[in-house]
């Protein structure tokens, strides 16, 4: 395969692997759930696109056995361009819908404006309490957009002591 | 009748698969420390290390937000039910092409890198005390990058003030905190600066004080808040840093019997930058846990690690009865 | 099996290009591995060189294809030791 130039700067957050799509496929060892998040990947960076001035941000559900869907939530930052804070009334009813649906949730996910799909200093700070994530089972997706276009969307799940990342969007190999 | 807590789904693991869980307690403070206490699987998720409701976490007293019905301390009775909702936020990473280029010297000392510069970023520091020994720390901390610089001075600004590295003669009669916010303008493009904010919550504490009793009374309000801080007090010998990571022996320990508060010497600009150096150390690497202090008397340095003296409020309370087994060390 | 991560330094000149390997290479755990092109002449003698003082492994510095002047192909594997801020 000919080198690539021009390739993407490496990402992920000190310490943390990222794993390509071909060698979790290759691996045939993708779970239920990465199949169900990477359903809804392209989705995830069409609402990012839609909203290229502001972070996004929601949770991935799978409501009563179904497929994944992404619930969007209101982004209250005081400057939404570079953070991203969900009012605790909307993750309240959100919580509500999913109980009574009989959902599970999957992933939360919101978008960084530039700086990569890598989980950031201020991510983490939220996601993790005393190294453990405060969300068992969740995964953390992040879509990387660059001047306002998707370039990457990445589901961060912790093993181990520490977040490994699989590249969602897009796919390894090529588009048609 | 207790208090009927409602567990939101992706917390149920941690509180035995269940959906509503019975807590005690006269108030909503009260009732979230019994919950875990009796459920230590959630203290992750809704406490901090200093043992508070974590930054953000949502709570509804008979779906009402407890912030606006008294907060953490409104009473609660027989039968309310509390819901809990985790925090949701976060944002993309503050070290951008611009950062990485300016401050390319500083994320290449081992230890620090980029990790250490996104935390910088990431902090909220306040600094009380903006004279003229105050400056030299000030423009540090924001040429290092500290993300959100918050100046605390509402003092007037005397012509002694002038003398320093940030005030010049224009500042005199201006309200300190608010002058050196407009000296320090041409360093803020990448972060932000400006006068402390009230009830604003830092993520660490500078305190350049022009009295010993206002730095121990500050001190003290950081040590409560489980804030790190780091203490600077300049004399006519030279004067004293002392650095205080959460946990540490306090300042009144750290500082045994230091000069009363006289002019400083010009060695206390090198002093307070140092202190500034101390406080970025503690940001950057949230592991350094000994406290320690540095004197200059008469142009001689010298440094040692500070102890507690006995009998003073900043020991650590001794540990609790734990039946789990589980302990409550720092993660 | 993670595959080694790659980074187009041939725009950069010194020190940005060391600046970038070693944020990168912090962004991996020990053992790991990072692909890094480089232009001819102070980026690649440099880069590997202070990669090597750092504790890293060079693996492998070979030519890009179309020869040593489109740039150099740098492969470096992260070393173990885990730098502290030094204090006493």
């Amino acid at each position: 395969m000919a080198p690539e130039p021009g390739r993407a700067d490496p990402e992920g957050s000190p310490g943390e692997a990222v794993l390509g799509l071909e060698a979790i496929v290759a691996s045939a060892a993708m779970p239920a759930s990465e199949a169900m998040l990477l359903a809804v990947a392209g989705h995830l960076a069409g609402l990012a696109e839609a909203d290229p001035d502001r972070e996004v941000c929601g949770l991935v559900v799978a409501p009563g056995g179904g497929a994944a869907e992404a619930w969007p939530l209101p982004n209250v930052a005081p400057d939404p361009s570079r953070a991203f804070l969900v009012p605790p009334e909307a993750l309240l009813l959100a919580f509500r819908r999913l109980d009574a649906g009989g959902g599970a949730l999957l992933a939360v996910y919101h978008s960084h404006l530039s700086g990569g799909a890598a989980l950031s200093a201020s991510d983490l700070e939220v996601a993790l309490a005393g190294g453990e994530p405060v969300l068992p089972g969740v995964a953390q997706v992040v879509v990387a957009l660059e001047k306002g276009r998707a370039v990457r969307v990445r589901a961060h799940r912790f093993r181990t002591g520490r977040f490994e990342g699989l590249d969602l969007w897009p796919t390894g190999g090529r588009e048609g | 009748m207790p208090v009927t807590v409602l567990i939101p789904s992706p917390l149920r693991e941690l509180a035995g698969r269940q959906r509503e869980v019975a807590a005690q307690g006269a108030t909503v403070r009260q009732v979230l420390a019994d919950l875990v206490a009796s459920h230590p699987g959630l203290r992750g998720a809704l406490t901090d290390d200093r043992g508070e409701p974590r930054r953000h976490l949502g709570l509804f007293l008979n779906d009402l937000d407890v912030r606006a019905a008294g907060g953490l301390d409104a009473p609660v009775a027989d039968g309310d039910r509390l819901a809990l909702v985790p925090a949701l936020a976060g944002g993309a990473p503050r070290l951008g092409e611009e950062g990485i280029a300016r401050w390319a010297r500083q994320l290449l000392v081992p230890g620090f890198g980029a990790a250490g510069q996104e935390r910088l970023l990431a902090s909220r520091v306040r600094v009380i005390g903006a004279d003229a020994v105050a400056g030299a720390a000030l423009l540090y901390l924001a040429q290092a990058g500290v993300g959100t610089l918050w100046i605390d001075d509402p003092e007037a600004a005397a012509p002694a003030d002038a003398g320093g590295w940030l005030l010049g003669p224009k500042a005199v009669g201006q309200l300190r905190g608010e002058a050196a916010v407009e000296a320090l303008r041409p360093f803020s493009s990448l972060i932000e600066i400006s006068p402390y904010p009230i009830g604003g919550v830092p993520t660490a504490v500078l305190i350049v004080a022009t009295s010993s009793a206002q730095s121990l009374a500050t001190a003290e309000v950081a040590r409560r808040t489980g804030v790190p801080h780091v203490v600077v007090e300049a004399d006519a010998e030279g004067g004293l840093v002392a650095t205080i990571p959460v946990g540490a022996p306090c300042y009144a320990c750290s500082r045994g019997a230091a000069g009363a508060g006289r002019p400083p010497a010009p060695a206390a600009t090198g002093l307070a930058a140092l202190a500034a150096h101390e406080l970025l150390m503690l940001i950057a690497d949230p592991s350094l846990q000994a406290g320690r202090r540095f004197e200059l008397i008469r142009g001689v340095p010298s440094m040692r690690a500070t102890a507690r003296l006995s009998g003073c409020a900043c020991s650590p309370p001794p540990p609790a009865s734990d039946p789990d087994g589980a302990g409550a060390g720092p993660g | 099996m993670t595959s080694p991560r790659r980074l187009d330094l041939r725009a950069h000149a010194c020190p940005m290009t060391w600046v970038k390997t070693c944020i990168a290479l912090e962004r991996l755990a020990a053992g790991e591995e990072l692909e890094v092109w480089l232009s001819a002449g102070e980026p690649v003698d440099s880069v590997p060189r202070t990669a090597a003082e750092e504790g890293h492994q060079v693996v492998s510095l070979s030519p890009l294809d179309g020869g040593a002047p489109s740039g150099w192909r740098l492969v470096l594997r992260k070393g173990m030791a885990e730098a502290r801020l030094a204090l006493p």
